[in-house]
């Protein structure tokens, strides 16, 4: 036996070594770069006439949370999270029902080409809802001014334009992963338990809220939490469509402009903000994991 | 009963039509601006259905074209349709299917769009940005799209299939009018004839051939076209992504799969976590991994790229073939196990082979991976050495330098392998994201 415990482990070594190395490694050390004064000329490489690389202990913290563009980002965040989370479920809610609907012919190639946006690169659907949000030639203003708008909003470089930009984005990305979960969970509530109802005398809404409901709940509980760990996540989008712009209003992005898209960067600073964001994002899983999980106690 | 059942399907099906235009307007519309002509961008309309398609965007972004200045006192411009100006705005002549000829002019045309048929003489050099210059040649012969003479050339002689002459200054006009043919109030058309022009004027030319003997000197450069060094870049950062991976995965999930070991749902779990969270972590992680690899001396190097996103790939990719893994039966390895023969020689002889669909799973996951990675590498190369995404990101980031149906169509060039690759692996990939729950 201790022969298999050895052949399993030099097989699993080498992806679990670079693994290790690269991933967790890394993220180890920024948690050690978090309470040091890392900047520009002491890191990564040691300048002689910069202030000496040293622990300063909760000093990023205390800058952090004293600090108004990290609050800002921090707040926005979670409005994020909160609307663009909201509009997922509902989206992904809706596009569900239309596309399961026995009314509708032709669902299954709908289906299949309404995976689209997840069959694309991200940069390439961030590049092309830039384009659609263009103030100029983008399709969204022509048609805004159309219809008689004259002075549509600028949606690439006024951030409140741009944060609902960001959120249809956020939409369009995610309703391909959202109906597909849903889709499932709707379709496994079997059809004998809704003729079952409706025999009973059970009208519309009570089959809704009595069968298909408690059942469909718990998957699309699970595709929330998931989702909503991804908008809390949100950095490639933002960073894509306008980094610039968006950098106090997105916590993984305002940690990485603090190291790598400022003048004088501050890399202990960068790695508490990272380091918060990290904190909160696993506290708010594990809180909703044991919610969910509550649940299902509670049923059994 | 019927007439509402059918009403109903007519009215959700029209709906689900609608609502499936509208979510895939995007993509579709992007897919037309690739196609129309470069800078004919509407800003007042939407045009659904583009009325002028051209491949002209996707050319010039994969090929583009050559550029040039020519200076020579004599040349034949044959060409299929050029308007010469006259400097002074007397007139202005269409020559269709023509020739231009001068003998003592100094004529001096930019080209575009030149491939160089022959060549006599001159000598050759290469300069520093990479234009080419020949200078005092007897004989050149060329096709060149686009032929324009600013400064004006004197001294030539025009003939054409159909020549028209619009005049504006009838008083002072400096061509003999006799061998045309006035057509209309201030038009004049002649066919088939030879006008001599002593004061020339400005051309301008489409489709030509261009002859010249006794030039001073050929200047060239290559415009655009620079699509294929970022391709391959971003080709081989897929590719060794791709070989990594399967060379660290395959072992594992085997093993994760077959073997009982101490640890093993320990290791399990802790990789399913970290698939949960590795997006937010990897930012997290990118302060540290950038000092790390600057004291290393791996930046700006493109072999080093692969390495890092199939280590980071490891935990997601190992649960994905793992699963594939216990959906074979062990029979036959465990037969071979029990035949004596060593594990690699079992995952090379008989995991792999079975397992074929489920390793092409996670190649054409690696593959996508290295091929759309914007971050590290947009961190840690520079210009010399981008790949696709960092070259588009770049673009994007400063539009004035490209058109959006240029920008369009490299975008499209980019995302067309991810896509191609998608639909080849759709049922497991969907079925991996819901399982793993990754998206993005």
């Amino acid at each position: 036996m201790r022969k298999r415990t050895v052949a399993a482990l030099a097989l699993i070594l080498p992806g679990l070594a670079a693994f290790l190395f690269f991933n967790i490694y890394p993220i180890l050390y920024s948690i050690y770069i978090a309470f040091t004064n890392a900047q520009l000329g002491n890191f990564p490489i040691q300048a002689p006439d910069a202030p000496k690389l040293q622990f300063v202990g909760l000093e990023n913290f205390k800058w952090a949370l004293s600090d108004s563009g990290f609050r800002n980002a921090f707040l926005w965040t979670w409005i994020f999270v909160a609307t663009s989370v909201t509009l997922k479920v509902v989206v992904g809610v809706f596009l569900s029902v239309l596309y399961n609907n026995k009314y509708v012919k032709g669902k299954f190639f709908y289906r299949a080409l309404l995976i689209i946006p997840w069959a694309l690169p991200l940069l390439f659907s961030v590049m092309v809802w830039r384009f659609m949000f263009d103030p100029v030639v983008g399709p969204i203003n022509i048609i805004l001014k159309d219809i008689g708008i004259m002075n549509p909003p600028d949606w690439t470089t006024s951030a409140t334009w741009g944060f609902v930009a960001l959120n249809i984005i956020e939409v369009w990305l995610a309703y391909p992963f959202m109906m597909t979960v849903i889709t499932s969970a709707l379709q496994s509530v079997p059809d004998t338990l809704i003729e079952a109802a409706i025999i009973d005398g059970a009208n519309y809404w009570q089959r809704l809220t009595k069968v298909v409901i408690p059942i469909v709940s718990k998957p699309i509980a699970f595709a929330t939490i998931l989702t909503s760990a991804a908008s809390f996540q949100y950095f490639l989008v933002p960073f894509i469509y306008n980094g610039g712009l968006f950098q106090d209003r997105f916590l993984l992005l305002y940690g990485y402009m603090k190291a790598f898209g400022s003048a004088r960067p501050h890399y202990g600073k960068a790695a508490a903000v990272l380091l918060i964001a990290t904190i909160v994002l696993a506290a708010y899983m594990l809180i909703s994991m044991k919610i969910t999980k509550l649940q299902k106690g509670a049923e059994a | 009963m019927r007439k509402g059942e059918l009403g109903r399907t007519v009215a959700m099906t029209l709906l689900a039509l609608v609502i499936m235009g509208l979510l895939l307007f995007p993509v579709y519309y992007i897919f037309t601006i690739s196609l129309k002509p470069s800078g004919a961008l509407a800003t007042t309309h939407l045009e659904l259905i583009p009325k002028n398609i051209t491949l002209e965007n996707y050319r010039e972004i994969l090929f583009g074209h050559e550029e040039g200045l020519l200076k020579t006192k004599e040349f034949t411009l044959t060409t299929k349709d050029a308007v010469i100006t006259d400097s002074l705005n007397r007139f202005n002549m269409e020559v269709k299917n023509g020739k231009i000829q001068g003998r003592i002019s100094s004529a001096r045309f930019s080209l575009s769009d030149i491939k160089i048929k022959e060549r006599k003489g001159g000598t050759e050099k290469t300069r520093e940005d990479g234009s080419k210059l020949i200078v005092g040649g007897q004989y050149i012969l060329m096709k060149a799209g686009r032929v324009s003479a600013v400064l004006g050339v004197r001294n030539i002689n025009v003939s054409g299939e159909e020549i028209i002459l619009t005049v504006k200054d009838t008083k002072n006009l400096p061509l003999d009018l006799s061998k045309f043919k006035k057509i209309g109030n201030n038009t004049y058309m002649a066919k088939g004839e030879t006008i001599f022009l002593q004061q020339g004027g400005k051309i301008n030319a489409r489709d030509n051939i261009l002859e010249a003997k006794n030039f001073e000197y050929i200047m060239m450069s290559k415009i655009g076209g620079n699509v294929w060094g970022y391709m391959k870049r971003s080709l081989i950062i897929a590719l060794l992504t791709v070989l990594l991976t399967l060379l660290l995965v395959i072992p594992s999930a085997y093993s994760f799969s077959r073997l009982k070991f101490f640890g093993r749902e320990h290791t399990l779990y802790f990789y399913l976590m970290f698939t949960q969270v590795s997006g937010g972590l990897g930012i997290a992680g990118l302060v540290a991994l950038y000092g790390m690899l600057v004291k290393l001396h791996m930046t700006n190097n493109i072999y080093v790229l692969p390495i890092i996103y199939s280590a980071g790939s490891v935990p997601f990719n190992t649960w994905l073939l793992k699963g594939y893994l216990d959906s074979i039966s062990t029979d036959f390895d465990e037969a071979a196990l029990v035949d004596g023969a060593s594990y690699i020689q079992i995952i090379r002889h008989v995991l792999i082979p079975m397992a074929l669909p489920g390793i092409a799973t996670v190649a054409i996951f690696a593959f996508i991976g290295g091929w759309t990675e914007l971050i590290l590498a947009n961190l840690l190369l520079s210009e010399e050495n981008y790949p696709l995404t960092v070259w588009l990101y770049t673009m994007l980031a400063d539009l004035r330098s490209i058109s959006w149906n240029q920008f369009a169509a490299a975008a499209l060039i980019f995302a067309l392998p991810v896509f191609i690759m998608f639909l080849l692996s759709q049922n497991y990939i969907r079925s991996g994201l819901t399982l793993g729950g990754l998206k993005e």
